[in-house]
């Protein structure tokens, strides 16, 4: 396996390798690009967060997908989610580049593409050297692996974070633990103190962002908001939940969709469908294509719906929110149940996404939460990255099939 | 000798009638963190479903995705085919990895075990996530004890614990004399040997293993090989034929680094205070293994076993989609190179559909290993 020296573990260094490797593209992008002000919001607030985290000065943890980040930030270091820089690096024609870096250094193709990725952009040096890493086996134990690996490459201390699949008192006051030792492992780590104001200064600005973007999601109930579902996913996935740009994101989206529901109010409500798991990050192309004809609405926002942060006890909030967002297929399909006759679903989109276990373990239980609900479902057998496994014109047939039905 | 092997191996081969046959309840397992002595102090008969009786995993594919781990597939598929009827399905999955995670979701939905329990391996160590693997094998207790309406004393927890003590420290013995290459018995008889002490008839394994170590020790080292030494670890493995493929050129397997081979055998329970903890804390111990994130813990533990046995040649199988060990693998690899252990790499399915291209990379390895 490689070894990084500590000449090249310059952030300065590892962000021309980051630039480089996320912008080769020959090729414009046909996909489209939302028009909606916010979307424009969450992409200057990522590319800031995205240079601040390659800064010599900035502190630095890398977290998974959905981590709770509050804790982070009101430690004043910054989250770097992997699992967007891997997203961000299915768009280059480099990806093979990256992929083959993992498989020359033992890492096989089977594991979930996202894994590959990061291992990839890490033995590349194009990550920021960490200041600490939070390794947890949530959202799946291949992301605590690839954090082992990481960590022989830049020798800095790991934060446990452990998380059963079930939420119960006894669960979360596990969790709960957890994230305060973690508070105190990083603070002592970095030799800063986490003061009372800082965290509660994230858990207001976290509370304050949810009501605006639990408000936006109820507009579904009665409004066509083409767009909207897709920034609420898009929300959820960046995670900026405590800063407090988060706030200034979360009430544009809520004013856009306001006006939005007054331009569509004479148009007919269309057919919906509920998108499960995430999107190809290489392209929008399915999703455009199925867009012609139905709504989607993605899942992730209604996940822990109405969640709020209590600040009597910010650290079970985030570990009861932590442990819900788990892959669980009783309380997903309870969740379509709820969900399903108040925001007049009619089917269901799953993407299997190749390697991630998660995922493609919990479709046929979701195929019978369908049937029980009487909702059609379409299972898409897709990646996440590497757009050579998939062909278009393969997934059109189901997709044209599955079109019919609901119709 | 080979009689004696075939006496112990008999409870491997007759599993599923003999099982049937015994009166007593029976709860299957799938992971070797499962606290066994509990169960045995319980009355009820633990054992390891093992999927190696279903061909195939077409039914299974319809309730799991065909990119899960096939070992989990092929534990499904035996439960869908009535295999475990006879003892209503009951089954322990410690949630040690996302497939196992998903097996007993389905398990659980689909085939409606009279018992089910599921609880939850914590992937790091220290004192803290220690409490709560206790705290977990406590709840195990009281939810066996109140489904089966018994008692669970502390005598009867102290006597499971010698039972299962016993077991261990007659494979390790075994397993010192292969070290030392005092005995010759082949790769695919101490598979067998070792897959029949999961069976759950310990008393009786015991007895048998009891006289298997007489008669080698009267034989006291007669049979001296100087065959390449191999060392298998990955994935749960049970292919004696692949074991028979490595044998054929040569070399000789004599240790299994894997959760049906030593892993399962090793130390021992020390009671000092409660029994329930010593139970819990000597499965919490089992640091080895490939779902936990410190794979520094496992590599070390590899290469000792590797000095100890006098190893030439590591073979790592992993099973497809296991992605514990497919992740383990990129610094196992490394840390073996900087060690100048050679090893060989082998993806395969549980249900061996990729068999010649196996049996060639193996042929081919060793070709160039044996002179």
């Amino acid at each position: 396996m490689i070894v990084l020296n500590q000449e090249e573990l310059q952030r300065d260094i590892q962000y021309q390798n980051m630039i480089n490797a996320i912008t080769a593209s020959k090729h414009e992008s046909n996909d489209r690009m939302s028009s909606l002000r916010t979307s424009k919001m969450v992409s200057i607030i990522n590319s800031y967060n995205f240079t601040s985290a390659y800064k010599n000065k900035s502190k630095v943890a890398f977290v998974g997908e959905q981590f709770p980040i509050e804790l982070i930030l009101a430690l004043k270091v910054i989250p770097f989610n992997l699992e967007t820089m891997a997203a961000l690096l299915s768009r280059s024609d480099n990806l093979k580049t990256y992929f083959t870096l993992g498989d020359e250094n033992n890492l096989s193709r089977d594991v979930c593409s996202v894994l590959r990725g990061e291992f990839g952009l890490g033995l590349s040096n194009c990550l920021p050297t960490p200041d600490v890493m939070v390794s947890c086996n949530h959202p799946c134990d291949g992301y605590m692996k690839i954090i082992f690996n990481l960590q022989k490459l830049y020798n800095k201390r790991v934060c446990s974070m452990d998380v059963p699949a079930v939420a119960n008192d006894v669960t979360i006051s596990y969790v709960e633990a957890q994230f305060r030792n973690m508070a105190k492992d990083i603070g002592s780590e970095l030799n800063i103190k986490l003061e009372e104001s800082d965290l509660m200064e994230v858990v207001n600005n976290s509370n304050q962002a949810k009501e605006y973007y639990y408000k936006t999601l109820d507009m579904f109930e009665n409004s066509y908001l083409p767009d909207v579902s897709h920034e609420l996913m898009m929300i959820a996935m960046v995670n900026l939940w405590g800063s407090k740009e988060i706030i200034k994101v979360c009430k544009t989206l809520y004013e856009e969709a306001l006006e939005i529901r007054e331009k569509q109010k004479e148009k007919k409500m269309r057919k919906r469908v509920i998108w499960f798991g995430q999107m190809s990050f290489f392209s929008d192309q399915i999703i455009e294509y199925i867009e012609k004809e139905v709504e989607i609405i993605y899942f992730g926002p209604f996940v822990n719906y109405r969640d709020r942060i209590n600040p009597e006890n910010p650290y079970r909030s985030l570990a009861k929110r932590f442990i819900t967002y788990s892959w669980n297929p009783f309380t997903m399909s309870e969740t379509i149940h709820q969900f399903s006759t108040k925001f007049k679903i009619s089917g269901i989109i799953l993407q299997n996404a190749w390697g991630c276990r998660d995922i493609l373990g919990v479709n046929n239980m979701l195929r019978d939460a369908a049937k029980e609900n009487k909702l059609k479902i379409l299972m898409l057998d897709n990646d996440f990255l590497d757009k050579e496994k998939v062909a278009f014109d393969h997934v059109k047939n189901r997709i044209d099939a599955f079109m019919e039905i609901l119709q | 000798m080979q009689e004696l092997i075939n006496k112990i191996t008999e409870l491997q081969k007759n599993k599923y009638t003999l099982l049937q046959a015994s009166e007593k309840p029976k709860i299957g397992w799938v992971s070797i963190y499962t606290p066994e002595e509990i169960i045995h102090a319980a009355g009820i008969h633990p054992f390891r479903i093992t999927g190696e009786k279903s061909l195939e995993s077409t039914n299974a594919t319809t309730l799991l995705h065909r990119n899960i781990c096939s070992y989990v597939l092929s534990c499904l598929e035996e439960g869908i085919e009535g295999k475990y009827d006879f003892m209503e399905k009951n089954i322990v999955v410690v949630d040690s990895c996302n497939s196992r995670r998903r097996l007993y979701d389905v398990w659980n939905h689909y085939l409606k075990p009279d018992f089910s329990f599921s609880f939850f391996l914590p992937r790091f160590q220290n004192e803290f996530y220690r409490d709560f693997f206790r705290s977990q094998t406590l709840q195990f207790m009281e939810a066996i004890k109140g489904h089966f309406h018994c008692d669970i004393s502390e005598e009867a927890l102290l006597k499971s614990i010698e039972v299962f003590n016993g077991t261990r420290k007659k494979m390790q013995k075994l397993y010192n004399l292969r070290k030392e290459n005092k005995v010759v018995i082949s790769g695919s008889d101490m598979q067998s040997i070792t897959q029949s002490g999961m069976t759950g008839f310990k008393e009786e394994f015991n007895s048998r293993m009891e006289n298997l170590l007489s008669r080698v020790n009267e034989e006291n080292g007669e049979h001296i090989s100087q065959k390449h030494r191999v060392l298998i670890c990955g994935s749960y493995f049970d292919h004696l034929n692949l074991i028979e493929v490595i044998e054929k050129t040569g070399a000789m397997v004599v240790c299994e680094d894997i959760s049906n081979g030593i892993k399962y055998y090793d130390g021992e329970i020390e009671v000092e205070g409660s029994p329930v903890e010593a139970i819990s804390d000597y499965y919490f111990n089992k640091i080895t293994s490939a779902c936990l994130f410190n794979t520094d813990k496992r590599v070390n533990y590899l290469l000792k076993v590797i000095k100890e046995y006098n190893i030439q040649s590591v073979v790592y199988f992993s099973l497809k989609f296991c992605d514990s060990n497919l992740m383990d693998y990129p610094y196992i690899k490394k840390q073996l190179n900087e060690s100048n252990i050679p090893v060989l790499s082998i993806e395969l399915e549980r249900h061996l559909t990729n068999l010649q291209s196996i049996k060639t990379r193996i042929q081919s390895f060793f070709e160039t290993k044996i002179p």
